[in-house]
């Protein structure tokens, strides 16, 4: 394993400060994917983090390696595209919840299904933070936010499931609470040959902690580390007792040739 | 496939596409452009490139970008619908300086309209259908062989300019078979790359022609895409005047370069009676009416437009001066038309159908003598 501190070579760091919040976690998530690179010792001329649109979809403006911002919800699109033009890089998806469990639903499960070799980070922050906290697809049911003063109304969505049931590669889900956890598994979706999934709890105080009263970025930490189990005491739970908590760990593992792999072989095969 | 070939106008233009040097279509199938992602399919794997049938128009045009920034030549072919939903990435791509070609094949309407029927009623959704200022470039094919011919050039205009380039076909033309001359070798542009010290370098400082000189994804130089205002090293700015000069250089990169597309075709005597001004599938009825109406005592010029966008109002200014009457012919409600009054021929009246019925000859000839009559004496 390098030393943590070569992630530098990958930072801009002539932009910092960053523009993210006090207490948010997208810091943490874009050091565990740049400690991710490192350790997998990627070339910097070989990696390339195509964001979303939102707040940690800003994470692109710190990095010092190839980057792409498009449209919101589309970053996996783009990805697939960059991807298949040039196999021999590493691209990464850094997208909000909103940003890939809303707009971008549909490109999530059709990447899946098609295990294109890209790696996908989801920073669920459960709302909308740059546009100012609104409800998202993975907001939990009855969770305050600037669009359901009295409560959300409905079933959080959960991406990990639909991507593993579409097919991909590699899915897992933490917490920036759990970041040693976070880090391996980002690490195993990079190294993973087909589609990998990495949901990523993040706290987010400015919103979602405040309208929830959920106190400060330190108490949201403990809010994620209680209200967080791992998959196997989470599926022993009662409905109502998952309702209150989320599920973390490895959804999905499997080794199976990527979209342009069998693309490749169906063409020599003609 | 090279020699004389009888192809349909959407084999054409997938053909060339690749004799352009594309490696990647990304596209949702659609009447009446679905062949050209048949085509594709078929011919790309063998040349090492890829065909993807994406989820939608927006994920298509999504992966063309993408794929382009890979370094790939990369194409995407649709109708009316799907250049709707494709539109907020074409604006996209015009920020983010992706070179790329969207075929659009006009069919018939608003909406669904009539699925493969012919129109060309994209004209204005094609130069604003982006949201923001900004310039496009959008060729129109009026024969199968321009349908090679113009794809080949909006490919290499895409290169040169650093920006998405429209070819608007129409369901006639995209069906219609005809003879085609496909040479053993076409004029390719390729996109400009970088040289000199990686470090400090700027992907957006303008070169040459206010055109930057980026890299691919994957080259030493790093990359730094964003649809968000950027500056030269393509870090994300508020700065007004950061954005300002960027808009306006997106803008003049193109607008300054305009004797640089193809130029409108003037066919006809010197100083005629009327000069018809139309475009793809209308403008060969035009030219039809011309041959048919002479033998009638009158005399009648056509300018065919080739480059749509940015409309190139001198060039028809100029040659609108030899005659006293001027007719656009299209199947719409008049939208070239309005550009024409705009270049500052405000005596050009319209003849436009918009019922998928194509404007045919002898309607040219019927309005030209109706409507023209004191100029044709
Ligand atoms: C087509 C489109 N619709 C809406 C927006 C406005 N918008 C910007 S960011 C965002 C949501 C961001 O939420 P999320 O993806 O969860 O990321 P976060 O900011 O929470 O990190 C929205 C709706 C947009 N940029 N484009
Ligand atoms: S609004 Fe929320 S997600 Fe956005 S930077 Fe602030 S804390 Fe982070």
């Amino acid at each position: 394993m390098q030393p943590v501190k070569d992630i530098n070579q990958y930072l801009a760091q002539h932009k910092l400060p960053h523009m993210w919040c006090p207490g948010c976690g997208n810091g943490l998530i874009l050091k565990q994917l740049l400690t991710g690179l490192a350790e997998l010792q990627i070339a910097r001329e070989k990696a390339v983090l195509v964001s979303g649109i939102g707040c940690s979809g800003r994470a692109g403006d710190y990095v010092n390696f190839h980057r792409f911002q498009g449209t919101h919800g589309r970053a996996i699109a783009f990805a697939t595209g960059i991807h298949l033009a040039n196999p021999r890089l590493t691209v990464v998806c850094l997208m909000g919840d909103g940003d890939c469990g809303a707009i971008g639903l549909s490109h999530l499960i059709h990447a899946a299904r098609r295990n294109i070799n890209i790696t996908a980070i989801v920073a669920n922050n459960l709302n909308y933070g740059m546009t100012g906290g609104q409800y998202s697809p993975s907001t939990p049911d009855a969770s305050v936010t600037s669009t359901s003063r009295p409560g959300k109304v409905g079933d959080a969505l959960d991406l990990c499931s639909l991507t593993a049931s579409a097919g991909a590669g590699y899915v897992a889900r933490s917490t920036v609470y759990h970041i040693f956890e976070a880090q391996k598994m980002i690490r195993e979706a990079l190294k993973t040959g087909g589609f990998g999934l990495v949901e990523i709890l993040t706290p987010c105080p400015t919103y979602f902690g405040r309208y929830n009263k959920l106190g400060s970025a330190v108490d949201m930490m403990e809010w994620l580390k209680k209200k967080t189990v791992p998959l196997d005491r989470f599926r022993q739970m009662n409905e109502r007792q998952q309702q209150e908590h989320f599920w973390r760990g490895v959804l999905a593992k499997h080794d199976k040739p990527d979209f342009l792999s069998r693309y490749r072989d169906r063409g020599i095969n003609q | 496939m090279t020699g004389n070939q009888f192809l349909q106008g959407n084999e054409a233009c997938t053909y060339g596409g690749l004799a352009a040097g594309a490696l990647f279509f990304a596209g949702y199938p659609i009447s009446p452009a679905t062949e050209i992602a048949e085509l594709c399919s078929n011919l790309l794997p063998a040349k090492g490139g890829v065909f993807i049938q994406m989820e939608d128009e927006i994920a298509s045009i999504a992966a063309v970008i993408g794929a382009s920034l890979g370094g790939m030549k990369a194409f995407t072919a649709t109708s009316g619908p799907g250049l709707s939903l494709m539109q907020e990435n074409i604006g996209l791509a015009i920020m983010a300086e992706v070179p790329c070609v969207i075929i659009n094949v006009q069919r018939f309407g608003l909406s669904t309209g009539i699925a493969t029927q012919p129109g060309q009623s994209d004209i204005m959704a094609t130069r604003w259908g982006t949201h923001g200022d900004h310039s496009i470039i959008a060729l129109a094919p009026s024969s199968v062989q321009e349908c090679f011919d113009l794809t080949v050039e909006a490919f290499n205009l895409a290169e040169r300019f650093r920006t998405p380039v429209v070819v608007l076909t129409d369901a006639v033309i995209a069906h219609l078979r005809e003879s085609v001359y496909i040479p053993e070798q076409v004029k390719i542009i390729n996109r400009t790359r970088p040289s000199g010290p990686v470090e400090g370098y700027r992907p957006y400082a303008p070169g040459e022609n206010l055109v930057p000189v980026p890299p691919n994804f994957g080259d030493e130089y790093i990359l730094r895409v964003t649809g968000l205002v950027h500056d030269e090293y393509g870090y994300s700015s508020d700065n007004p005047d950061v954005g300002g000069q960027l808009v306006n250089r997106l803008i003049d990169k193109i607008e300054n370069y305009t004797r640089e597309l193809p130029q409108p075709e003037y066919t006809g005597p010197e100083n005629p009676d009327v000069i018809i001004i139309s475009y793809g599938i209308s403008a060969r009825s035009a030219l039809a009416a011309a041959r048919r109406i002479r033998c009638q005592g009158i005399s009648l010029g056509v300018l065919k437009l080739k480059t749509i966008w940015p409309f190139p109002e001198q060039a028809v200014a100029k040659i609108c001066a030899r005659a006293p009457r001027v007719v656009v012919a299209e199947m719409n409600k008049g939208q070239i038309l309005r550009e024409v009054k705009a270049a500052g021929i405000t005596r050009a009246i319209g003849l436009n159908r918009t019922d998928t019925r194509v404007i045919m000859p002898g309607e040219i000839i019927s309005y030209v003598k109706e409507r023209c009559a004191c100029a044709t004496g």
